[in-house]
């Protein structure tokens, strides 16, 4: 058995909107090991969610044009038919959506849709409703017998949260990929949360895809940071190194704007301009309109992934 | 001065029933016993436990849902009891951003209309209200070409900016911004917080900004709440609060968050015994008396008052 469960090669994705195509995701290549966790980050409209989705093949509208691979196991997910990939998803592949009100059903109580997704593996309705009470305790949803019986309106924004985490447990996964999981938890609770998906890694030996913004998740469980800009993976590499040593512009930029301060103490800074929307590929770096250290090269040709150690992957003409 | 919204012993008790055919009901105090002043002007954050109340308080705020007990008052008007015109003009002025960035906009409108038309309905022509459309989204960084997207083509921190320049092109003076910046990250996060803090400073503002991000109630906040199980439990400068917390509760929170450092995990973390829920059967006694450190008898059987420590420094507890 290999290492390695998951590798998306050469990923991209364009949506199809009003004023042409749109370029969401460009060239992205990685991998993740068995028991590891590659958390993605990047600017908010990079293509975070969109890497997640097309991984687990949900299209909202049918509007955007695949490229490359993705294979799971020894699979290409882009391959396969619907019917087997409908047995993938949930199963082998867990998905903790951005918005929890994709995935739960305004009209159903918490605890059934929970329980539905355990009588797919042919648990009994007992059976099942035992084992919701405990994966909402895992989870720690207060009064968790109570609990199972509310609608989703009638839980808090962080209990939604928890309920789609309790879900996607329920199934025990291979791979997670939770995008955003835990925006509406507080530290003590989303400390809780992060264990868990720790423990299913080192228990378990599954794999986690984490899209999130918080560095502080980040540093706390991520074996490998992706960072990615306009579309594009731009560096790619093991959590501490990364840290320590972030080589690209744009994740130089991103790591130092952490704050910490008071308003009477000053003004955060920022990263000077916004992301291009990009309707028409070109030869160039999307970030050089922004980069301080661009010039010709960048304005005019792509920069390539390329490696300036062992597995620390960069795409900038001047590193 | 008088406070512009004034809430004095406010409750909300949710009631569910248990199951479609049982009579049984289950209770939930949502809000208990909450007492504020919010003086025009200030930024006030509040923090506190997922389930706390903090959601539910917004929407007694705003008028979504009807208190069950104590009293409110905005601008001087009492609005428990209060009729739906007068509820309606009482929040003219006011604005919000949800928590779930979806839940903000009408799936089937794009964010030209969603923008534009309660500009509309006030009497703005339709080019003055797109022209205002397009400088709100390049406030908050995104160009003129989203105008014609609809909700699902965003992404989350996209759904969340335009849920922000919709708010904002009402020109309100009050905002209440629930997880305002949860989808965003920290340079996107800090050009609209910077916007936030210039418009509140330009037209003197009010703000109740509710997250779970600590770097971010202390960038913006003049002073913080904090609730744990419905109640207020602590509340001063974030000063006060944040450098010489309190309350157990705060305590703990402050000292839980996660250090951007992975050769540090899992480092020094004050320990929150028990589970979030877990609260003595007397209704009387101290909301956080099974899961905190200090507890002692006396906090098993009495509610501990809200006591001003230091001037205008307040906790629940028995040892402050
Ligand atoms: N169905 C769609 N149709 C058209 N454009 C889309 C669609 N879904 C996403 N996009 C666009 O693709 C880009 C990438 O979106 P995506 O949701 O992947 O970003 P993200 O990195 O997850 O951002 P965030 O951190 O804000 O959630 C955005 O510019 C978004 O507007
Ligand atoms: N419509 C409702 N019916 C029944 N119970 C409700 C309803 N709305 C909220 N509650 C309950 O009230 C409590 C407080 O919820 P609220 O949404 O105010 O919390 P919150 O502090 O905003 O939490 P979070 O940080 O997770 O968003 C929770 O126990 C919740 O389940
Ligand atoms: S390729 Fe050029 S523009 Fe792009 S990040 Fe590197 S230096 Fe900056
Ligand atoms: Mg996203
Ligand atoms: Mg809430």
């Amino acid at each position: 058995m290999s290492d390695t469960i998951l590798r998306v090669e050469h990923l991209s994705v364009d949506y199809k909107i009003k004023a042409g195509w749109l370029s969401a995701v460009n060239d992205v290549s990685f991998s993740i090991d068995r028991g590891k966790v590659l958390a993605l980050v990047g600017e908010s409209g990079c293509g975070k969610s969109t890497v997640a989705h097309t991984i687990m093949r949900l299209s909202i509208d049918h509007n955007e044009r695949i490229g490359g691979n993705i294979f799971f196991e020894d699979r290409d997910l882009t391959k396969i038919s619907e019917a087997e990939m409908e047995k993938v998803r949930g199963k082998h592949i867990g998905m903790i959506f951005q918005n929890p009100l994709d995935s739960l059903n305004p009209v159903y109580r918490s605890g059934t849709q929970v329980a539905e997704a355990l009588r797919l593996d042919g648990m009994s309705k007992r059976e099942a409703r035992e084992r919701v009470i405990q994966l909402y305790r895992d989870v720690q949803i207060p009064n968790p017998e109570e609990r199972i019986e509310a609608f989703p309106h009638e839980l808090s924004g962080g209990m939604r949260q928890r309920v789609m985490i309790a879900m996607m447990l329920a199934r025990h996964p291979q791979l997670l990929i939770a995008d955003e999981p835990t925006t509406a938890l507080d530290v003590t609770v989303e400390a809780q949360v992060l264990n868990i998906m720790k423990e299913m890694c080192d228990k378990e030996n599954a794999s986690v895809l984490l899209i999130t913004h918080n560095f502080g998740i980040v540093a706390e469980i991520a074996d490998r940071i992706g960072i990615m800009y306009a579309g594009e993976l731009v560096e790619e590499g093991e959590v501490h190194e990364i840290f320590r040593n972030p080589v690209h512009p744009y994740s130089q930029a991103l790591l130092a704007a952490l704050p910490k301060i008071k308003k009477s103490e000053g003004t955060i800074r920022t990263i000077e301009g916004t992301v291009p929307r990009i309707l028409e590929k070109k030869p160039e770096c999307r970030f050089a309109n922004r980069c301080p250290y661009a010039d010709e090269t960048c304005r005019c040709s792509s920069p390539e992934a390329k490696f300036i150690e062992d597995g620390h992957m960069v795409r900038c003409h001047k590193r | 001065m008088e406070p512009i919204i004034k809430i004095e012993g406010l409750n909300k008790q949710f009631s569910s029933s248990k199951g479609l055919f049982s009579r049984k009901k289950t209770y939930v105090n949502a809000v208990q016993d909450f007492s504020l002043d919010i003086y025009e002007g200030e930024i006030l954050g509040l923090i506190g436990e997922s389930g706390s109340g903090k959601t539910t308080l917004a929407r007694v705020l705003l008028g979504l849902t009807r208190s069950t007990g104590g009293s409110l008052k905005i601008g001087g008007a009492q609005m428990v009891g209060a009729g739906k015109a007068e509820i309606k003009k009482a929040r003219e002025n006011f604005a919000v951003v949800f928590q779930d960035p979806a839940s903000n906009l009408n799936p089937r409108q794009t964010v030209e209309s969603s923008i534009i038309r309660p500009l509309i309905i006030r009497g703005m022509s339709k080019e003055k209200a797109r022209e205002k459309a397009k400088q709100a989204l390049s406030s908050v960084q995104l160009d003129e070409s989203y105008l014609e997207s609809y909700p699902h083509q965003l992404s989350g921190g996209q759904q969340q900016r335009i849920a922000i320049a919709r708010a904002l092109v009402m020109e309100p003076k009050v905002m209440i911004l629930d997880e305002p910046t949860s989808a965003l990250d920290i340079s996107v996060q800090a050009q609209i917080l910077n916007l936030l803090l210039k418009l509140q400073k330009e037209y003197n503002l009010t703000y109740v900004i509710i997250t779970h991000d600590l770097n971010v109630i202390r960038y913006v906040s003049d002073r913080i709440a904090v609730m744990y199980m419905g109640r207020l439990v602590e509340y001063g400068t974030i000063d006060d609060v944040l450098e010489h917390p309190l309350h157990p509760y705060t305590d703990i929170l402050i000292h839980s968050v996660p250090v951007s450092d992975p050769d540090n995990r899992g480092g020094e973390k004050r320990k929150f015994p028990g589970e979030p829920g877990d609260v003595p059967e007397d209704p009387a006694a101290c909301r956080l008396a099974k899961r905190c450190p200090h507890v002692t008898e006396r906090c098993l059987k009495e509610t501990p008052p809200l006591k001003e420590v230091t001037p205008g420094h307040f906790a629940e507890c028995f040892l402050v």
